[in-house]
């Protein structure tokens, strides 16, 4: 690979610092609907990104590998922004290499036999339907990146790692849906009879829906559900979106913000973690952390330059711009699959939340758009499936309310994940959600 | 780099392919982010590569390599795709006949962002910035997002088309909170262009933003909006984002025939629906990719075809579907040139482009003489619209009470949740204010975000419920 002369003539150049990130990904994707597949996806993709500081200054810039201009021509153009751009505020330097974890195992597998993919997606389309549901849709996707990360600091480090991701959505109608999805590191993650079995069950269960009537209700958040909400949580806990105003937690570091019984990580290294970090975009060492315990918020999560400006410890989160959590870990609770409705008693089941959009970032008001099986549960048993609502509340409230948690958890990886941020989550019991439907 | 994108074809052909298309795109950008006022990053990007898409035994595969000037790189990718379209059974797609075009566009920018300079940009963003300001609120987060974009596309397809269109494009985003009394709102504002710098200059970034922060400062000591049935105007903000999300999206054909299914859902459209009365005769909808200078401009779609202006609903009756070549082959329509890629690495599907309400002729004081009480809601914060496209809901930002054909004052967070043939059939009246706001249409697996124009008039409901937020 050419890197090392680019490092050499970054040197020259006189840039004071520099981070490199190479990425290369493999990727193959097989999308599905009305019982057939739609189209294949083969990727063969390779990025250059390249930040480079001089006076505290910072430029970034994003190119396709192999680089299509000279390294003299890229650099040039980077002096000459730098001489426009004023020294940033909260700069500090590349941190120096650390000590880092072990990256858990992968499998290359995943991409080598792509016509693999188009197998297992007509055994979902069949088993589906042999459930019962009528039409079936989802997506298969499977993964292989190898990257390397070089600083001027001394960093140079390389990876790989690979994942993939099925979600299946099954339909009795175009009301009656039901959702379910895998997401793991190895094909052999996918487990073909659980995503068909579950779509179509809830797809079937979610036929013949009530209109659902406005309220506040006592409910039962699904993974799904949680896992969209719940990226919000990761949005707003990075340090950019506080100092942004895109915050729901700004000024709320070591206060109260949810319920004793929630208790929540960021694990970027796990065996079967969806996305796996052993070190952030600036070279620093990823850790598990808490960052919400018993309710308490503990930490923002921090690159460089926020940690700066937040007088705070960098947290291994970096992105060069701004931090991110890596994936989201709910701590499990301890209400077990089978006591979940008992303890629900009445109120409703919301089987997945999608189109979250704030009317204010701050207060955290919101509202979802909730789908693929929302049923009224009374003294502990599904009576009906219910249509027509909008999950319309605020996430401090949502968070505060929280009653109890379940045992089971699911790792949930999927298309609509407001943030991309996979979620380790279980099914979570809210008091008093308030629901709204349309006029007309 | 037509070299290139021929022989990707030919050696599709030649490995059995029945229709092959190659498409170069290589997109640029410089982006400039300031937050709270200072200037915290400034960026470049290119997002260069060839994406190929073939239909074999009645199977569609993409495959696309950054990598596209060695041949074997291009040749190894389509061998894959050739494998994934063999090797599972026929999904019966056929594509509809269209014309061969041979075509080369490019749209120039009056002031080219690659001849101003960097100093001059930082000072126009931290003026607008200062301008997000009154003494009436404190406004402690601020970001400016300024991305300039130039997009270069070459298409080549087996049927003979060679189509090379140049566009460039301008963005702005900018989101600030204001706070006063322990009360605080956010709200974002999205501009857009295929213009280059002269853009900004007739945006009027100063006085736009600092009658944006007055009136969000206002709004925090605003009483609440009444709750109840009563007559609705929607501004152009409104309108816009509505017929975007309840006309364009149930109306691509796609999302009907249920491809979209497991992702941003399908439609409460139904094909029967065509040539049906849905609402009154001044209820005109219509997508026009081809309206110079609009954030959503192009000539010729990512599968070579002529756009062209799209009458979605023609004075209430509903007239056409967005179409791709697929979707066009199974109503036997043709395609009406709706398919769009976001990038070099992403098949074309069928999108919006500019999508608006047409005016009328009636001036915005006529639109509410004759309401006693109403609600004028001139832009939006929160949106969202089930997957159906069927049930939605936009809660106003700057909003005024309507009493007796006048505006009084300011009201805070009027929620209106309605169904969209309740939308439809509620309309009776539109202004001739014709305004388009830009932003990001999201669609497809894997995503793609999309440029696109939202517009309309201000526009009159008879008699809709809203809710206070």
């Amino acid at each position: 690979m050419g890197l090392d002369r680019l490092v050499e003539k970054i040197s020259a150049k006189g840039f004071d610092g520099y981070a490199l990130i190479f990425i290369r990904k493999l990727s193959n994707h097989v999308r599905f609907a009305v019982n057939k597949i739609s189209i294949t996806n083969t990727w063969d993709d390779a990025t250059l990104h390249i930040l480079l500081e001089k006076e505290k200054k910072v430029y970034i810039t994003s190119l396709p590998y192999p680089l299509e201009e000279s390294e003299d021509t890229i650099l040039e153009r980077a002096l000459a922004a730098l001489k426009n751009i004023p020294p940033r505020e909260d700069y500090s330097p590349l941190p120096e290499p650390g000590n880092y974890p072990k990256h858990p195992e992968f499998d290359k597998n995943v991409v080598e036999n792509p016509e693999k993919l188009n197998e297992i997606v007509e055994e979902v389309i069949d088993k589906t339907l042999s459930y019962g549901a009528k039409r079936v849709a989802g997506s298969l996707y499977a993964n292989y990146i190898r990257g390397r990360l070089i600083t001027s600091t001394g960093v140079d480090l390389e990876v790989e790692d690979t994942n993939v991701y099925i979600d299946v959505r099954a339909f009795i109608d175009k009301q009656a849906t039901g959702h379910s999805s895998i997401a793991g590191r190895f094909i052999a993650d996918i487990d073909v009879d659980y995503v068909s079995e579950k779509a179509a069950y809830f797809a079937k269960l979610s036929a013949n829906a009530k209109k659902g009537e406005p309220g506040e209700y006592k409910t039962l958040l699904t993974p799904d559900a949680v896992a969209s909400l719940f990226n919000t949580v990761g949005d707003s806990i990075s340090a950019f979106s506080v100092d942004a105003g895109f915050s729901y937690f700004k000024d709320k570091l070591g206060q109260k913000v949810a319920s004793e019984k929630l208790t929540i990580y960021d694990v970027p290294i796990s065996k079967s973690g969806f996305i796996v970090r052993t070190f952030d975009d600036e070279g620093v060492p990823t850790k598990n952390k808490e960052l919400i315990k018993d309710g308490v918020l503990k930490t923002y999560v921090h690159n460089r330059f926020t940690a700066k400006k937040f007088n705070a410890e960098h947290t291994g989160n970096a992105g060069w711009i701004s931090p991110r959590v890596w994936e989201l870990e709910i701590a499990p609770g301890e209400l077990k699959e089978d006591e979940l409705l008992e303890f629900l008693g009445e109120g409703l089941i919301v089987g997945n939340a999608t189109y979250i959009r704030f009317q204010n970032y701050l207060a955290g008001t919101f509202s979802a758009i909730i789908r693929d099986g929302i049923f009224y549960v009374k003294n502990g048993e599904v009576k009906h499936a219910v249509r027509g609502l909008r999950l319309s509340d605020s996430m401090p409230r949502i968070l505060q309310n929280i009653i109890g948690l379940s045992k089971e958890r699911v790792q949930v990886y999927h298309w609509w994940l407001e943030s991309d941020i996979p979620v380790i989550a279980p099914s979570i019991v809210v008091e008093g959600v308030k629901f709204t439907k349309a006029f007309g | 780099m037509e070299e290139i994108l021929i022989h990707a074809v030919d050696y599709a052909i030649q490995k059995g392919a029945e229709y092959a298309e190659a498409r170069f795109q290589k997109d640029v950008s410089n982006s400039i982010v300031l937050k709270n006022g200072v200037v915290e990053t400034v960026s470049s990007s290119s997002i260069t590569g060839v994406g190929i898409r073939i239909l074999l035994n009645g199977s569609l595969a993409f495959a696309s390599t950054n990598n596209w000037r060695e041949r074997n790189s291009v040749e190894k990718v389509i061998n894959l795709a050739i494998k994934m379209a063999r090797g599972r059974k026929s999904s019966g797609i056929k594509f509809s006949r269209e014309k061969t075009i041979i075509a080369n566009i490019e749209i120039k920018p009056k002031k080219d962002p690659n001849n101003f300079p960097l100093d001059e940009k930082l000072l126009i963003l931290k003026e607008a910035d200062k301008a997000l300001s009154s003494e009436k609120a404190k406004f402690p987060n601020r970001v400016i997002l300024y991305s300039e974009m130039s997009t270069e596309k070459v298409f080549v397809n087996s049927e003979g088309s060679v189509i090379r269109q140049v566009i460039p494009r301008i963005y702005l985003y900018t989101f600030f909170a204001v706070i006063k009394n322990g009360r605080s709102d956010t709200r974002f504002i999205e501009l857009g262009a295929s213009r280059g710098i002269e853009a900004l200059d007739e945006w009027n970034l100063l006085e736009k933003f600092k009658k944006e922060a007055e009136i969000m400062a206002e709004i925090l000591e605003a009483p609440k909006a009444p709750e109840g049935v009563m007559d609705v105007v929607l501004g152009p903000e409104v309108s816009g984002i509505a017929v975007h999300e309840s006309v364009g999206h149930p109306f691509e054909a796609d999302r009907i025939l249920g491809r979209e299914g497991a992702q941003a859902g399908e439609s409460f459209v139904d094909p029967e629906m065509l040539g049906k009365k849905v609402g009154n005769d001044v209820f005109t909808v219509i997508d026009d990719p081809t309206i110079p200078g609009s954030y959503g401009f192009y000539l010729y779609d990512d599968e070579g075809v002529p756009a062209r202006p799209r009458y979605l609903i023609f004075k209430g009756t509903v007239n056409e579907f967005l179409n791709n070549r697929e979707t066009g082959s199974i109503f036997g329509t043709g395609s009406n040139g709706s398919a769009r890629a976001s990038r070099f690495d992403r098949e074309p599907i069928v999108r919006m482009a500019n999508t608006y309400i047409a005016p009328g002729d009636m001036s915005f004081e006529e639109l509410i003489e004759d309401i006693k009480f109403g609600v004028y809601i001139k832009t939006f914060g929160e949106w969202n619209i089930d997957d159906l496209r069927y049930n939605m809901r936009y809660i106003g930002k700057e909003a005024w009470l309507i009493e007796n054909g006048e505006l009084k004052h300011l009201v805070r967070n009027p929620v209106l949740e309605i169904t969209t043939p309740k939308l439809y059939e509620s309309i009776d009246a539109v202004d001739k204010n014709l305004e388009f706001f830009a932003g990001t249409c999201g669609k497809g697996d894997p995503a793609q975000g999309i440029p696109v124009y939202l517009g309309g008039p201000n526009v009159r409901l008879r008699k809709v419920y809203i809710y206070s937020g």
